[in-house]
């Protein structure tokens, strides 16, 4: 519809029936009537002009439009003339929707939208069941690979990644000084299983995979970053830890393995995995497959049951047929699921919680419109004398409604287009897929819907309840002191106690949620993470004969411990929550393993020193460098371990058997929690990077009070005076890899959190005006009453046990509801009880004491009224 | 009858597209808004028409029989 075209239309109505008019007066003075009376006349003879105009309008059927105009038009004038208001209500609007829009795009992003691959709900993810064993746990080995990849018969194919992958494990040289690079191996047929195109060249070929080693994808970020986008890249070499790749193409930014895998990972580079290279290495792949069609879950997993127990973990190992027997070792999920099961019900719980925010702006609003109704309804009930129709006031309540919640919706949106663009950038939040959260068509949709429901709700009870007013009533009613004014007080007093129950819930969710963080926080990790840090050494573990590396190490370690302010220095290959691997547990001599009873263990290659800088308190001695091949083998076990073997005895001097070796026990160690921080430590096994075991890497770990960044360079440096190309390589607190590990669940806490305050702000909001109002209303009143001799204080107390009593209503009934919901979120706590009575006893006090402060505002401005002024007139 | 009420019937006859209108000169060489009758309007006054004399030959039968059996 165009509103230039019906301004036309309307001039041309009107000329229209000036020219008769005209034609009509020309006549009258055609039969002898004088120009003044023609036109009298002619006017006589048309009837109402006005009227007609109207009449004939609405035979073009654009009326309601009109109207529509008109209201909205009607609306914002009302509106602006009473800016405080519409400022306070737009804003809690826009909090209100803010927040759901924010939570939506993350809910949307994670948990609704499919992933970024080709028919993405035909992946799947072939993973043990979790345990507690470790990395090595989730994965299988070539020889398991190519088992199934050979034996199913339900999939399109077979793919995988390796997954003893760390950041910064590669080195970039021929571009300036050594560059750290984050590479994954990955199968070679990985992005034809994904069904991700490259978006320049292309992806590896069956011959890469075989050789693999000579070709090298490069991640979109990477590409810009180090290489400033260059399209002519593709074709040439780059040399990664020395070898040269060939650049074979650029992966679009849309693919972020480490979004969907890996969170808070950042992915430069994908290799291709030389299946040989790792054949010997076990467990160390993970697997996706793609169903065929028509193929269900079901029947794959079916057949898992029946092809795993025939794979070998080593083809060359006759004996290691049948590891991936049974269940718990071949469970199959949808990519989905394994990406974003584990937060559902976090993510659920946040959206129920927007929601709860929604609906106390909601009440909060309604209770706002209808301190503005007891001021309108003189205005409403002399337009309904006047003749508007009841359906008519509703539909003008309810557009006022839809522009305030829309102009509300246009501020929500652009605090929600900031949030989402930030929490876009937070790598550091261990959430998947959180990069690619956005404000999209599907977050708009849903806008626009509860914009609407918003609307809806609090119009139609404000158009219901002022159309509905008695109208002789309302025309008398004039002025604050009479009885009318009351009308809402009722309904009013009921709002605030639903909103104050809603933010009870709030709180106590919260409060749960915040008191299970903390408790994570506290957990004993087994070392002191503050004030320790790593950076990984280049070092060559296959380089040359063990001696020669481990005078290497010592020597790094000597020099590094001499700058001044490293405390202690060690090094190991893996680290707690950044990368470890499991083998077959130790065992006590003689015992061989019946099927099954393995609790697998944690194996960590270390050097001296490495105890001390990490913090883990020790029993026995730790290793030493006279420790070497030629001298005794020894190990130290983590209490679990230890206590497992040797109950009740102190396993220092026992001998065990690890990896077909015996082992002397030299000393116990601290259990430390390092897969996750929540779930308690399983084995752990140490052993001496100088008696040569298998070791992949090595991290070099300090202890020292100053700050990650301040002792980089120096050790850089230092590091450098032995082994020149020592990349730059991030030297990273372990508190980081705490923080990313529990990440998520700070996540949600916090968020919560927010919105229970905000909750709690809207809560109290309602308090404060429904209380203040109520003493403005009886400013007569209490002026009487202090005439007669109440005292100051009684007034207040009045005034404030009033707003307390809604409160306490309200808290009792959210106090029920709370029981519900901390049941539903029970599997989200840790180490809190669903009743913990310190987290209920806490947010009532606090939802009591912010209530006591919104009435306690309103009580004073009531004690200072001066009952001569409150008697004398209406002021 | 008032002239004015011509105006709401003859905007409802365009809207059906029965008339259209065009601003022309006057004899009396004053502009004015002339409405003419189109295909479809002539189309329609002729059903119109045919029911509307179904509907006057009914009454007159039902008419016509009453007095006849009175």
């Amino acid at each position: 519809m165009n509103p230039f075209h019906l301004l036309r239309r309307k001039r041309d109505l009107s000329d229209e029936v000036e020219s008769h008019l005209n034609m009509a007066a020309a006549d009258y003075i055609a039969r002898g009537k004088s120009p003044a009376d023609a036109k009298k006349l002619a006017m006589r003879e048309f009837g109402n002009v006005p009227l007609v105009v109207d009449v004939t309008r609405e035979r073009w059927g654009w009326m309601r439009m009109e109207r529509l105009t008109q209201d909205v038009r009607y609306a914002l004038r009302t509106l602006g003339r009473d800016r405080a208001f519409t400022f306070v209500a737009v804003l809690i609007l826009a909090l209100g929707i803010g927040a759901n829009v924010v939570v939506f795009s993350v809910v949307n992003t994670i948990l609704l939208r499919p992933l970024p691959f080709y028919q993405p709900q035909n992946l799947v993810w072939i993973a043990p069941v979790p345990g507690t064993e470790g990395l090595s746990g989730y994965a299988y080995s070539v020889d398991a690979l190519e088992d199934l990849q050979r034996m199913n018969r339900s999939y399109v194919d077979v793919t995988a990644y390796n997954n003893f992958t760390t950041a910064d494990n590669l080195k970039l040289t021929g571009h300036g000084e050594p560059q750290p690079v984050t590479g994954i191996p990955v199968a070679g047929n990985f992005f034809d299983v994904l069904g991700v195109t490259p978006e320049l060249g292309r992806v590896f070929t069956a011959d890469e995979t075989r050789s693999g080693g000579s070709a090298v994808l490069l991640s979109h970020a990477f590409w810009n970053r180090q290489f400033g986008g260059d399209r002519s890249l593709v074709g040439k070499t780059i040399r990664l830890d020395g070898s040269p790749l060939t650049v074979v193409g650029v992966m679009p930014e849309t693919f972020d393995f480490g979004a969907v895998f890996s969170p808070g990972f950042k992915v430069d580079v994908y290799t291709a995995q030389n299946m040989e290279d790792i054949r010997s290495n076990g467990n160390t792949l993970r697997l996706i497959a793609r169903l065929k069609p028509g193929v269900t879950l079901a029947q794959a997993q079916g057949e898992a049951l029946a092809l795993f127990p025939k794979f070998y973990w080593s083809k060359k190992v006759a004996a290691s047929q049948g590891v991936y027997k049974g269940r718990d070792r071949n469970h199959l999920v949808f990519l989905k699921d394994h990406v974003s099961g584990a937060l559902r019900q976090s993510l659920l719980v946040l959206w129920w919680a927007v929601g709860l925010i929604l609906l106390i702006v909601c009440v909060n609003i309604s209770n706002l419109l209808l301190a503005r109704a007891t001021a309108r309804s003189k205005e409403f009930a002399l337009r309904m004398s006047l003749g508007a129709g009841r359906a008519r006031l509703v539909r003008q309540a309810l557009t006022e409604s839809l522009v305030l919640s829309g102009a509300g919706a246009l501020l929500g949106l652009i605090f929600a287009y900031a949030a989402t663009r930030w929490l876009a950038h937070q790598g550091s939040i261990a959430l998947p897929l959180l990069n690619h959260v956005r404000v999209d068509g599907a977050v708009l949709g849903w806008t626009l819907m509860i914009t609407v429901a918003v609307a809806l709700v609090f119009g139609l009870v404000q158009g219901w309840k002022m159309s509905g007013g008695n109208l002789p009533d309302s025309l008398k009613d004039s002025g604050p002191g009479a009885s009318g004014g009351r009308r809402y007080e009722r309904l009013r007093g009921a709002l605030v106690i639903s909103e104050m129950a809603l933010a009870c819930v709030l709180l106590v969710g919260a409060g749960l949620l915040l008191r299970s963080f903390l408790q994570v926080m506290e957990v004993n990790l087994g070392f002191q993470a503050s004030h320790a840090m790593s950076m990984r050494l280049d070092y060559d573990t296959h380089g040359p004969p063990i001696q020669q590396r481990a005078a290497f190490l010592q020597d790094v370690l000597q020099r590094v411990s001499a700058i001044p302010g490293v405390e202690a220095a060690g090094i190991a290959d893996n680290l707690p929550l950044l990368r470890n691997r499991g083998w077959a547990a130790p065992k006590l001599k003689g015992k061989t393993d019946k099927d099954g009873d393995d609790p697998g263990s944690s194996v960590y290659m270390t050097t001296p020193g490495y105890f001390e800088a990490m913090g883990m308190h020790l029993h026995g001695r730790d290793f030493g460098w006279s420790d070497t091949t030629k001298s005794e083998p020894v190990t130290i076990l983590n209490q679990k371990a230890a206590e497992a073997l040797f109950p009740g005895d102190d396993a220092v001097g026992h001998a065990v058997v690890m990896a077909g070796k015996e082992v002397t026990i030299v000393g116990v160690v601290a259990n430390v929690r390092d897969i996750n921080v929540e779930r308690a430590s399983g084995w752990q096994t140490y052993l001496p990077i100088s008696q040569d075991w298998d070791t992949s890497g090595a991290q070099l770990v300090l202890r020292s009070k100053l700050r990650a960044a301040v002792l980089a360079p120096s050790v850089i440096a230092t590091v450098r005076q032995i082994n020149p190309t020592q990349p730059a390589f991030a030297m990273r607190p372990m508190q980081e890899a705490v923080e990313h590990a529990t990440s998520p669940r700070r996540f949600f806490a916090v968020l919560v959190g927010i919105f229970a305050g905000l909750g709690l702000l809207l809560a109290s909001l309602g308090i404060y005006g429904v209380i203040s109002y109520s003493v403005s209303l009886q400013t007569q009143e209490i002026g009487i009453r202090m005439a007669l001799g109440a005292t100051r204080e009684r007034v207040q107390m009045g005034v404030i046990a009033k707003a307390l009593g809604l409160a306490l209503i309200g808290a009792a009934i959210g106090i029920v509801a709370s029981f519900a919901v901390s049941d539903a979120i029970r599997s989200l706590l840790f180490a809190t009880q669903p009743m913990d009575p310190v987290t209920f006893a806490g947010m009532t006090v606090l939802l009591l004491g912010v209530a006591f402060v919104a009435g306690y505002l309103p009580a004073r401005r009531a004690s200072r009224i001066d009952p001569m002024t409150a008697l004398r007139g209406h002021s | 009858m008032e002239t004015g009420s011509l105006y709401p019937a003859l905007h409802r006859l365009e809207r059906q597209r029965w008339v259209k209108s065009e601003w022309k000169k006057s004899e009396s060489n004053q502009r004015a808004k002339f409405y003419k009758i189109t295909a479809r309007g002539k189309e329609q006054l002729a059903s119109d028409y045919q029911r509307w004399s179904r509907l006057v030959a009914t009454i007159e039968n039902i008419m016509t029989a009453k007095r006849g059996g009175a």
